[in-house]
C-alpha cells in the first residue's frame, strides 16, 4: 500500500531545496517535454500535409467512383440519374481516362487525360485544360494551340494499316489551379465525348465519379453500393482505394517520422534512468535509513518510480504546451529557417502552400502522452529494481 | 499481530550471524542470547569489528540471522511478511546511527516529522506538537528550517535523536551515537539519550566505545569473539 510519505519523499527528491541535485528534475522534465513537443509538431505537420493532399485529391475527384472491371463500357440509360438521386450523393458525373501524346512547338508530353462532362475538370468544345506541370512542360499559355493523339491513334499511325490519324488541334484552356507537383498537376482535362472518340470508343465511359454530401462516410457508402444497388458488372471504390499507394506512402512517411522523433523521448528517458540510477547509487545509506525508519523496500522503490511518473507527467504537460506554441508560430519559424539557409519563400511556391499545414487528430496527443509516460516509467524501473535488491544492513554500514 | 500492540521486549535466542567474504563465511555472532526490556538501558561494549552493529541490526530486524530466533515481544521475526514488521519497526523502534543520520533534502523540521508520515499518523498537529517539544528539548527550536548540511555533527545527532523519539518508540537502538563527536557534543547527546528515554520509559541499547555511558546505564554487556559477556 502506498503511504503518504511515498509521494512526499518522491517530491522532495525531485525538488530538493537543500542539496545540489535541484537541477535534475528541471532537466529531466525539459528532456521529456522536448521529445513530446517535437513529436507533436512533426505529427501535426505530417497530418496537415496529408489533409492538404487529401483535400486536393478530392477537389478533382469524387469520394466514390463506380467503375467496371472490364474497362470502358456503355452506360445503361438512366444509370447516371439513378446514381445522382441516391441518398448522400451531391453530384454524379461520368468520366473517361486515357493517356494522350501532346505536342506544342516541338515540346512533348504524355500525360494522363481525364474526360468529364461537368464539374471543375470539364471543358467546353475542343479545349484542353492542362495541369500546371504539363503546361510548363509544353510552355503553353491560354489560347495556345496544342496537338493531341491518343495511344490508339499513335499505334494505328505506326502500323500504317488503315486510316492515318491527324493530331487533333486543341485550344489550351490554360493551367488548372492545381499544384505543380501532385495528383492534378500532371494531368490534362478535356470533354468526355472528345476523349472517348479519340480513343475509338465513342459513347463509352470508364465510370462515374460521385461527390458525396458532407458527413457521408465514403467507405460505408461504397459498401452500400456494392451490397446490391449496383449491377454485378460495376463496383464502387472509394477515393482512398483509388489512391491507396499515395496514401500508404504518406502513412509510411508519418510512421517513419514518429519512429525517428520518438528517439528524442527515449534518449530523454534514458538520461533520466541514468540520473535516477546514479541518484540511487548515491543514496544507498539514505535508503538504508528509510528502511530503519520502517519504510518497506517496495514502497521506497515505488517512490523512485513515482519520481519518474512525475517527471513524465510534468514533461508531457510542458511538452504539449511547447508543442502547441511551436505550431502556432510554425510559419514564422520555417520562414526564419529558410531565410537562414537562403531558400526564401520559394519552397512555399514550389509546394503551392501559402502556409505550413498542421492538423492535430484527436488520437495523436493521447498516443504521444501514452508513449512518453510509458517510456519514463520504464526509465524509473531500473533504479526501483535496484532499491528492491538492497540489503538495509549493508546499505547502512557500507553504502552498497 | 496488530501494529499498535506495543512491544515489551526485544530478544535474540541462540542467534548466530556470519558474513560472506572471498575466503568464505566469516562468523560474527555465535549462539548469542540477549534481551532488552522496555524501560531498561543497556550499554554494549566491544572492540571494533566484533559484531556490535550486527547485533543492533539483528535486534531491529534489519538483518536476517544465520540461525536462531529474534523476537519482538511474542512475534518471531522473519517468519511472516515484512510489511507488518516494517510498520512495527517504524512505530515502536527508533534508531540513531553514527553518521548519515538525516535526510539531506529535508529541513530539520521535515526530518523530525518524517517518521509520523511513515507510521501513517493522521493527527498531524499532535505530531507537530511533539516535534516542537523534542526540538526544544534538544535545543534546536531555532534551527527548524535549517538543512542538515547547515548543522554541525553534534546538532545533526541531536536532530536524529529527536526524530527517533517522535513516535514515542518502545525501544531506541543507538549505534555509536557519539562516535564522530567531540567531548562537549558527546556529553550533550549522552544526556539527551538517557533523559528522553528515561522520561518516555523507552528501552535503550547503546553501542559505544565511550566509557562515560556506562555509569548511567542499567547494565553493560561486552561482545567479544562472537559471544556476549
Amino acid at each position: 500500500m502506498l503511504r503518504s510519505w511515498v509521494g512526499y519523499y518522491a517530491w522532495k527528491q525531485l525538488w530538493p531545496s537543500g542539496s545540489s541535485g535541484r537541477w535534475f528534475a528541471p532537466f529531466a522534465i525539459f528532456g521529456v517535454a522536448l521529445g513530446v513537443a517535437v513529436l507533436l509538431v512533426v505529427l501535426a505537420i505530417m497530418d496537415g500535409f496529408q489533409g492538404e493532399i487529401r483535400r486536393r485529391l478530392l477537389r478533382f475527384h469524387g469520394e466514390v467512383a463506380v467503375i467496371s472491371d472490364g474497362g470502358a463500357f456503355s452506360p445503361e440509360n438512366g444509370v447516371l440519374d439513378r446514381l445522382a438521386s441516391l441518398e448522400g450523393v451531391e453530384a454524379a458525373v461520368p468520366f473517361y481516362e486515357t493517356f494522350l501524346l501532346l505536342e506544342k512547338e516541338s515540346r512533348y508530353a504524355f500525360p494522363l487525360a481525364r474526360g468529364s462532362d461537368g464539374g471543375e475538370s470539364g471543358g467546353n468544345g475542343e479545349v484542353i485544360f492542362l495541369g500546371r506541370s504539363i503546361a510548363e512542360q509544353l510552355a503553353a499559355r491560354p489560347g495556345d494551340e496544342v496537338l493531341a493523339l491518343s495511344p490508339r491513334q499513335v499505334v494505328a499511325n505506326l502500323s500504317g494499316d488503315g486510316e492515318r490519324h491527324l493530331p487533333l488541334q486543341l485550344a489550351s484552356g490554360g493551367p488548372t489551379a492545381g499544384r505543380r507537383e501532385g495528383p492534378d498537376g500532371s494531368r490534362v482535362f478535356l470533354p468526355l465525348e472528345l476523349l472517348a472518340e479519340m480513343s475509338g470508343e465513342p459513347g463509352k465511359i470508364h465510370g462515374f465519379e460521385l461527390r458525396l454530401r458532407r458527413g457521408v462516410d465514403a467507405e460505408n457508402f461504397a459498401r452500400r453500393l456494392n451490397g446490391g444497388i449496383l449491377p454485378p458488372s460495376l463496383r464502387a471504390v472509394t477515393w482512398m482505394e483509388s489512391n491507396r499507394e499515395l496514401l500508404s506512402a504518406l502513412a509510411l512517411e508519418r510512421a517513419a517520422m514518429f519512429f525517428s522523433m520518438a528517439f528524442i523521448v527515449v534518449i530523454a528517458a534514458f538520461s533520466m534512468a541514468c540520473s535516477l540510477s546514479s541518484h540511487v547509487a548515491g543514496k544507498v545509506r539514505e535508503i538504508g535509513l528509510l528502511m530503519a525508519l520502517g519504510c518497506g523496500r517496495g514502497a521506497i522503490a515505488a517512490s523512485f518510480l513515482l519520481q519518474s511518473a512525475l517527471v513524465g507527467f510534468f514533461g508531457i504537460l510542458v511538452g504539449l504546451g511547447l508543442g502547441a506554441f511551436l505550431l502556432s508560430v510554425r510559419d514564422g519559424i520555417l520562414r526564419g529557417v529558410l531565410w537562414f539557409f537562403g531558400r526564401g519563400e520559394r519552397i512555399f511556391e514550389y509546394y503551392d502552400f501559402i502556409h505550413l499545414p498542421a492538423a492535430i487528430g484527436g488520437g495523436v496527443p493521447v498516443k504521444i502522452c501514452a508513449f512518453a509516460m510509458a517510456t519514463t516509467l520504464l526509465a524509473g524501473l531500473l533504479p526501483a529494481c535496484r532499491v528492491l535488491r538492497l540489503d538495509p544492513s549493508a546499505a547502512l554500514r557500507h553504502g552498497y | 499481530m496488530d501494529t499498535e500492540d506495543p512491544i515489551r521486549t526485544l530478544s535474540l535466542r541462540n542467534v548466530s550471524a556470519s558474513y560472506s567474504s572471498p575466503s568464505g563465511m566469516v562468523p560474527v555472532l555465535c549462539s548469542v542470547d540477549f534481551s532488552l526490556s522496555v524501560g531498561e538501558s543497556c550499554v554494549l561494549l566491544g572492540p571494533s569489528g566484533c559484531g556490535k552493529t550486527t547485533l543492533v541490526h539483528l535486534l531491529g530486524g534489519l538483518l536476517r540471522p544465520s540461525c536462531g530466533d529474534i523476537f519482538w515481544g511474542s512475534h518471531r521475526l522473519w517468519s511472516a511478511g515484512r510489511s507488518v514488521e516494517n510498520r512495527r519497526r517504524g512505530r515502536w523502534i527508533g534508531f540513531v546511527f553514527q553518521c548519515h543520520t538525516l535526510l539531506p533534502e529535508m529541513t530539520v523540521w521535515e526530518n523530525i516529522l518524517f517518521p509520523s508520515r511513515v507510521a501513517g499518523g493522521r493527527d498531524f498537529s499532535a505530531a507537530a506538537g511533539r516535534a516542537e517539544e523534542l526540538l526544544d528539548r534538544v535545543g534546536l527550536l531555532g534551527r527548524r528550517r535549517s538543512f542538515p548540511r547547515d548543522l554541525s555533527g553534534g546538532e545533526q545527532q541531536r536532530v536524529a535523536i529527536a526524530r527517533a523519539l517522535l513516535c514515542r518508540p518502545q525501544f531506541l537502538l543507538a549505534d555509536e551515537p557519539t562516535g564522530s563527536l567531540d567531548g562537549i557534543s558527546s556529553a550533550s547527546v549522552r544526556d539527551l539519550l538517557f533523559d528522553l528515554c528515561g522520561r518516555d520509559g523507552s528501552g535503550l541499547l547503546i553501542v559505544t566505545h565511550d566509557a562515560l555511558f556506562i555509569p548511567r546505564a542499567d547494565r553493560t554487556v561486552t561482545l567479544e569473539g562472537g559471544h556476549l559477556r
